[in-house]
This record gives C-alpha cells, structure tokens and sequence, in this order.
C-alpha cells in the first residue's frame, strides 16, 4: 500500500481505490473513498508516484498546525517519574509526484478516520487543533496502518506533585513518521512542567528496523522554522 | 549664470531646483523603502502592522522634507513657529474634524479593536476592513461595495468584530410536531453536529429543548465553529440537520431559524 508506484498502477481496497492509468499521452490519477472521488491529469513522461502517511492536519481542510489527542481514559502520573505509553493518532496518505526528487510535489491527500477539531485554551488566544480520541496503551498496540498510526510517548513528570494528563497536543512541524506496511510510528516526548503545562516534542530517532521514514509536507516548508515543540499551558 | 540668479530674498534658482529636486528624491525614496519593507517583512509582519511601519516611513519622510525644502527656500522655520502658533489656533478651528478623524485614528491603531483583514459591523456596515488610514477606515461589504467610515465615526461608534476571537458560536431553532419523538429528534441533531468535521469538540455543542410553542416544540442547538469555517459550517448543518431528520421521519413543520 505504501510506497513507489511506477506508470500505471491500481490499489484496491475495501475502503478505498487509487489507481493512475494512462489515455493517450496523459497519466490520469484517480482516487475514490466512500466520500469522495477525485479525478487529476497529470502531463508527465513517466509517472512516479510515492504514497507515504503525512501529518494528519490536512483534511477536509488545513486550519490547524497542531494535533490534539484527547486521551479516553485521562493518565494519573506519581512525582518524578517517566512513563512510556502509547497513543494511536490518525492517518492521513500524501500521494507525491516523485519524478524530479528537487521538486517534488503533492497531488493528493485523504483520510479514512474521522475529521473533527477543537479549541485548545480561551476564546482569544487558544488555537484550533486536529481533534483524535485515542485509548492509552502500556505495550505497542495493533492497528490497521490505512486508519491509525501509533505514537510512543515518554511522559517525565519532573514535578514533586501527582500530575492528570488528559490530551497531547503535537506541533505539525518536525513530525518524524516512519512507516512500513504493517504499521505508522511516531516517536515523541512530553515534559511536564507543572499542573497545568508541559512541552511536547517529537524525538529525533532514525528510522526503527524495518520502517521508512516518511516524506513530510512540513519538513520540506519549514523554510527558518526551527522549533518543533509545542508548550501546553492552558491545561494538561 | 542662470543658477545665481536671485528670485527673492537670498533664494537663487539653484535653491528653488535643488528643493525640487530633494521632493523628487524624497518621493521615490519614499516609495523604495516602502517596496523594500513590504517585500522583506511582509512574512514577519502581519498586514495591520506592516501598513503602519509604511505609513510611518512615509508620512515621517515627507515632513523631513518638508522642514529640509522650508529651509532651503529661505522660510525662517522659527517664524513659522510663532506664526504657526496663531494659523494654528485658526486652523485647528477650521478642521476640527479632521484633527478628530487623525486623532481617532491614532487610537484605533494603538487601541487595536479592529485590524486589516478582520470582518466588522461597524455603524451598521456589515465587511471586511481593507484599510486603517489617519483619517478614515476603509471597508468593502460582502457585496463588494467601498465604504469609508471617518475614523472619528469608528471610534465612537458601537464596534462589532467577528473575528476578534478564534472561534464564533452560532445557533438555531429547530420546530418539531408534538406528535414526534423530541429525545430522538435531539439524539440526531447531537449526532449530525458530532459527524461535523468543523463543528468544534470544545467549545462544545449543546442541543436542548428550548420551548414547548403553540404549535411546535423548539429545539435549540448551539454549535461553536472556528472563524474561517463558521459561515460554511452553518450551512452545511442546517441543510445536514434538516435531510437527517426527514431521513428519520421527523416532519419540519417550520423553518429552521438562525441566530
């Protein structure tokens, strides 16, 4: 499913189809999901196509740069202590045309999980993030790689005090994803800071064996961006 | 020579060209430094802010030249003073309003209750602000129409900004037949904002019943959505709201109202 795809090719699953076909001198791309379909005609010689996970802030639409995990169940952690846990979080797929590796561009981005956002802090100046409801899990959990990824995430409560953490809130920028077919990983940290606060950030890991690591949309427009972390100071 | 030649006073030709000639370059500078700022900051600036650093530049440049052009024309600037101080008291008289309209304008600037680029009502004119100058505020209606509101108007004027918050809150009034099943039709309503991408977790949405009228029973829902998306996510769940409803076999014997 992932992966280099090579001129003409055709991806049929249950829940969705991708397939590029050529009429003429023309590739035509093609996807279709139970809620859309999308038609594009790409001018090319040949037509190399990636299609790896992207961050999940882009569909329906990019309002948000950050990825709000809201945790079902919320996580009581003891003073001084570093937890690993693991949270899944949704996936998009980046369709990339790969033919000149200078400039490579997006022709597509879908999703098969559900779309919702929300405010993170006040009316005035809280943002709007991506919106996902995940289970909290102690060992790497199983999930359907077209659906779910899942995060694996060190918590350090630095504190003297029992901290509630309820949601992680991700910055898009400077996510690592690294994927294969069975699975979408990400490594990330959270550092809590008081109650009420933390910064969280993704791990600058390489790849883990067997996986990929992902062409990010974000990465390639960071430009003089450099920070990747994002501070929760409106609650935990 | 021609250069030497006295006009009045001490002023030659010389002083009246090179005076000319400070104005040209003042302008042109004038408009350099503009493009040069706009094009280096306008990707650390927002629009608001980088409109009064231009502005800045090129009222403040403009009146150094002015007080450069004065000096060399031989304009005594210290009798300008004196004189100024009495034109002043006759001019500040005559443009009352126009002083009014500038000083306004400096406070909704510092004040900031509204910014380029925000939708606004201001004195019932319902758009997008397109520009704050000294004097006016320009702003262009949904229909396309060019409106300038004298600063003086907009300052003492009831403000409303659509956009001064992350997020706006929308609601509307759902009637329903007594005979049909309100828990359910709540249930649906609940459930088509739910399946809402844009429709917000947080703030949360809210659906109660809201009166038990004459004739129908009314179900309120309020539902917060994020600036950009509000309009577009009103409609789409009204239209969504009403066929999931109907889908059913909950009859809409009113109109969907919205506030």
């Amino acid at each position: 499913m992932f992966g280099h795809y090579n001129n003409t090719f055709e991806l049929k699953y249950e829940s969705f189809n991708i397939s590029v076909s050529k009429q003429d001198s023309i590739f035509i791309y093609r996807r279709k999901t139970a809620l859309e379909f999308i038609e594009k005609a790409i001018a090319v010689e040949n037509c190399q196509i990636l299609i790896n996970p992207v961050e999940p802030l882009n569909t329906p639409k990019k309002i948000s740069n950050h990825l709000m995990i809201a945790l079902n169940v919320p996580l009581l952690l003891e003073p001084k202590t570093t937890k690993k846990i693991y949270i899944k979080f949704p996936i998009e797929f980046g369709v990339f045309l790969t033919n000149d590796l200078k400039n490579i561009e997006i022709i597509d981005i879908f999703t098969l999980s559900k779309n919702k956002f929300t405010l993170y802090g006040d009316l005035k100046d809280g943002i709007i993030c991506k919106y996902y409801k995940s289970d909290v899990f102690l060992t790497q959990p199983d999930c359907s790689p077209i659906y779910e990824g899942i995060i694996e995430l060190d918590v350090s409560n630095k504190t003297a005090k029992y901290v509630t953490v309820s949601m992680v809130i991700f910055n898009s920028f400077g996510m690592r994803i690294y994927y294969n077919n069975d699975r979408v990983f990400i490594k990330a940290s959270m550092l809590i800071l008081n109650e009420g606060a933390a910064e969280v950030d993704f791990d600058n890991i390489s790849a883990p064996q067997d996986m990929i690591k992902s062409y990010e949309l974000y990465l390639l427009k960071m430009m003089s961006m450099t920070k990747t972390s994002f501070t929760m100071e409106w609650g935990l | 020579m021609i250069l030497n030649d006295v006009v009045y006073g001490s002023v030659t030709v010389f002083n009246i060209l090179s005076a000319i000639f400070t104005l040209i370059v003042l302008i042109i500078a004038s408009r350099v430094l503009s493009l040069y700022v706009k094009r280096n900051l306008k990707d650390k600036l927002d629009k608001f802010h980088l409109n009064i650093l231009n502005k800045t530049i090129n009222y403040g440049l403009i009146f150094i030249g002015l007080f450069s052009i004065l000096s060399t024309l031989g304009i005594n600037l210290s009798g300008i003073m004196v004189a100024g101080g009495v034109t002043g008291v006759v001019i500040a008289f005559a443009s009352q309003r126009m002083v009014g309209n500038i000083i306004s304008g400096i406070f909704l600037i510092l004040e900031r209750p509204i910014k380029i680029g925000e939708q606004v009502s201001i004195d019932n004119v319902f758009g997008t602000i397109e520009d704050i100058t000294f004097l006016s505020t320009i702003i262009i209606t949904l229909e396309g129409l060019y409106v300038r509101i004298p600063n003086e108007k907009v300052f003492t004027s009831n403000i409303s900004n659509y956009n001064y918050n992350k997020v706006r809150r929308f609601e509307f009034i759902v009637g329903i037949k007594y005979s049909n099943d309100t828990q359910k039709a709540i249930n649906i309503i609940k459930e088509t904002i739910d399946n809402h991408p844009m429709a917000l977790v947080n703030p949360a949405p809210k659906v109660n019943l809201n009166e038990i009228g004459k004739d129908f029973v009314n179900i309120l829902a309020q539902v917060w959505g994020g600036n950009s998306e509000w309009s577009k996510v009103k409609t789409e769940l009204i239209w969504e709201i009403k066929n999931s409803l109907e889908d059913a076999g909950i009859d809409l014997p009113a109109p969907i109202r919205m506030s």
